[in-house]
């Protein structure tokens, strides 16, 4: 039996300093509660542990999947780059205190690269390190089955996928970890070896002259089939393969653009402030030749202002001249009718007295003026602006300026996030996508040659191969082995198919097993669904060991988003306890789609099934006093609290 | 095409660094034009030593006949006799460009201040 006593988290993601989590150890009061509203640090004392034990975070968005992630912010703010888990545990009569610690080493900044994890395991007083530590923590509780005894909400719909029968990775990842429980990879392994030794003793048989030449016919048919078979097993094998590891390499891209995240923002911000300044630059660019348009004709509008008050100027001069010129004309008249026979002497002299005297040397000059002002007039007044080219500049000059500080700031933040990104970084996001996208594709293709209801497919041929091999082996008559070579063949023969059998058997009845203990465990969760006739609905395992609802007239149901859970729930205790361990169950906030009554089963049947059930909820799931509370109130041992003090602070207390 | 129009050493310095500069004039002679707009404010540029107009930089005729700066200046400066009018008018556009860089030239955002341009002459 494997108890948790405590568990202290130092600096470790929402724990600022040491923060203590105790467990109860009272077999009679075997639950643990811990309390806390969103972003309180409930995740964090989850993967906190699974961290301690395996140094990992396990978790599928990658949150807290690297080391600047996972300490504690303000302890990085006071220069603490130190972080550490300890949890304190007991299995059988031995007792196990693991120590897992992160730390970036005097002198060196905090970046992920610099830090450096240790393990350390005292187990009975015997101090473990590293490689060693994490072999004997294994020996206890192997990482593959620990998503059985530490798993969270999440959890639930990956089962969910088992009981859709999808098929998908997923399913096939959890399929595989259930058969490694129940032991039958190994089966299937010498399974195949077997069938490998049958091949040849087929080969072989065929090239013994000794042998009959009819059956030698039929055995060269089966062989081809058989290299046949075997070719597309080998392909198929390795296409699997292949897009296992395309997919793992898809997830550590993923990993990486994920831990990248800050600076995926930083690229993005870097991205949108690029285009921003290519629009601005083009702006500018526009606004500097506007610019340099205008003011070609700036000055023509300083010289209208003096032009204007020449012209004022040089107007009246020309009147006056024009005033002087029009006395000239008057003496011409006056001397036109001094010319005059008809009139007399007399009206002469008169004349002659009171005409104005003139200088014919003036009136010269006054007309040479006169053409000289009107000259000037006329340079004057060509070419005064309509327009306003100088207000034009000042408002141009100003979109000018706005826009270039609007640049300079986006450039200062660009060579701010560049050097945070230090320049290969952005290139390298943008690689990383596009490797995900072409791994994405080659996946894609992959499913396409392995989908068996593609004829053409891989799988297909495999299936039609295998029709083929059963129908020659049928038609080879079972006639008495006279050669070696005969013998061979007939013993891996019947090897092969024995051990065939074994598997299909031993596959089968471990599902049986397996729609037994779930059916179990579901009939008893289902008793808390009170409805006036007893429900009769059973759990019908399938090719997955994905549990699906079945009535007793042999149709599927499909469950609601709760009953889903409950299934899923199911499946996860029954392969618990065909583990046969018994270990600590937690589970961060499962109560996600059930109503109280499933709520409430979950509460009553699963701490039956564990040696310790710590329940990670939310206040409002399991209210202080509440009904669900007092229904398991004598069972409950530890009641903790995660208190939020800020941001970057929470505080455990024991509030039992 | 002939260049017999000088500027001074100083405003030939000033006009050079402005052509170099997007959103501002690129060829001296537009530089040119707008200085003496400027420079037949100030009666001053009449001191100007004609020993500084060192630099040719385009065609007088071409430079000041289509904005009549001649029938301007004969109608400002009615006392300058003929044989003085073109030095006069090199001087007063010298003196233009000098007072652009000193009151009208903003050296931070590289721009001419037309703000200010306004508020004195408008």
């Amino acid at each position: 039996m494997i108890k948790f006593k405590q568990v202290t988290y130092k600096n470790w993601i929402s724990f600022q300093g040491k923060e203590k989590l105790i467990f109860s150890q009272d077999p009679d009061k075997n639950i643990t509660i811990i309390r806390g509203d969103n972003e309180s640090g409930k995740t964090a004392i989850l993967r906190g542990i699974i961290w301690c034990l395996y140094g990992s975070t396990k978790d599928k968005k990658s949150a807290y999947a690297d080391h600047s992630s996972r300490l504690n912010y303000a302890a990085a703010a006071n220069n603490e780059f130190t972080y550490e888990v300890k949890l304190m545990m007991k299995s059988g009569e031995t007792d196990f205190i693991i120590t897992r610690e992160a730390k970036v080493p005097e002198g060196m900044d905090n970046k992920n690269v610099n830090f450096i994890s240790t393990l350390t395991l005292v187990k009975d007083g015997e101090t473990f390190s590293d490689e060693l530590a994490q072999i004997e923590i294994n020996q206890v509780v192997e990482e593959s089955i620990s998503r059985f005894f530490l798993f969270d909400g999440e959890m639930l719909s990956e089962y969910e996928e088992l009981i859709e029968g999808s098929g998908g990775d997923l399913s096939e990842a959890i399929k595989k970890s259930i058969e490694d429980i129940l032991r039958i990879t190994l089966l299937k392994t010498g399974r195949d070896s077997l069938k490998q030794l049958w091949n040849s003793a087929v080969t072989n048989f065929n090239k013994d002259h000794r042998n009959s030449e009819k059956l030698k016919d039929t055995n060269k048919m089966l062989e081809e089939e058989l290299r046949a078979e075997s070719d597309l097993e080998t392909q198929i094998s390795e296409l699997r393969d292949e897009k296992v590891s395309y997919e793992d390499k898809k997830n550590k891209i993923m990993d990486e653009i994920s831990l990248k995240s800050r600076q995926r923002d930083l690229i993005s911000e870097s991205e949108r402030l690029k285009n921003e300044n290519d629009g601005l630059a083009s702006t500018i660019a526009d606004i500097e030749i506007q610019l340099q348009n205008e003011f070609k004709y700036a000055y023509r509008q300083i010289l209208g202002l003096y032009k204007t008050s020449l012209i004022t100027k040089l107007k009246n001069k020309e009147k006056s001249l024009n005033s002087k010129l029009i006395n000239f004309n008057q003496v011409d008249i006056y001397h036109k009718l001094l010319k005059d026979a008809e009139i007399s002497a007399e009206s002469k002299l008169v004349i002659e007295e009171n005409m104005p005297k003139i200088n014919a040397e003036d009136q010269k000059q006054f007309k040479e003026d006169l053409y000289d002002i009107e000259t000037d007039l006329k340079l004057l007044e060509s070419g005064i602006l309509t327009t306003d080219p100088v207000n034009e500049l000042k408002h141009l000059t100003k979109d000018l300026m706005d826009n270039r500080s609007r640049f300079a700031l986006n450039d200062s933040k660009l060579l701010a996030n560049n050097d945070v990104l230090k320049g290969e970084n952005v290139t390298r996001i943008k690689d990383l996508k596009n490797d995900h996208d072409k791994l994405s594709k080659k996946a894609n293709n992959i499913d396409v040659l392995l989908d068996k209801d593609n004829a053409n497919g891989l799988v297909g041929k495999l299936n039609s191969v295998k029709e083929k091999i059963s129908l020659l082996r049928l038609s080879i008559p079972n006639t008495k082995a006279s050669t070696n070579t005969a013998k061979v063949k007939a013993l891996s023969n019947q090897y092969y198919d024995i051990f065939s059998k074994s598997v299909t058997h031993m596959t089968d009845s471990a599902k049986r097993s397996v729609q037994d203990e779930a059916n179990n465990i579901y009939t008893e969760l289902k008793k808390y669904k009170v409805i006036e006739v007893e429900s009769e609905l059973e759990l019908d395992i399938n090719d997955n060991y994905g549990l699906k609802i079945k009535n007793p007239r042999g149709d599927f149901l499909t469950p609601s988003a709760g009953g889903s859970q409950i299934v899923a729930l199911s499946l996860i205790t029954a392969l618990r306890n065909k583990i046969g361990i018994n270990a600590p169950l937690m589970m961060d906030t499962p109560f996600g789609r059930l109503d109280d009554k499933y709520r409430q089963a979950l509460l009553e049947v699963s701490p039956q099934y564990c040696s310790q059930y710590i329940l990670i909820v939310q206040p409002e799931e399991l209210d202080k006093g509440g009904k669900l509370e007092s229904l398991i109130h004598n069972k409950i041992g530890q009641i903790n609290n995660l208190k939020r003090i800020s941001d970057d602070k929470t505080e455990i207390e024991d509030v039992t | 095409m002939k260049k017999n129009f000088s500027l001074s050493v100083s405003a030939h310095s000033f006009a050079s660094k402005l052509s170099s500069e997007k959103g501002n004039p690129q060829e001296y002679r537009e530089l040119a034009q707008l200085g003496l707009a400027i420079g037949f404010k100030y009666k001053a540029h009449k001191d100007l030593d004609k020993a500084t107009l060192k630099h040719k930089i385009a065609d007088q005729d071409d430079l000041i006949y289509d904005v009549a700066a001649v029938v301007i200046y004969k109608g400002l400066y009615p006392e300058t006799s003929d044989k003085d009018l073109s030095i006069n008018i090199e001087k007063a556009a010298s003196y233009g460009i000098d007072i652009i860089e000193q009151k009208y030239y903003k050296k931070q955002d590289k721009v001419i201040d037309w703000k200010k341009i306004i508020k004195d002459f408008f």
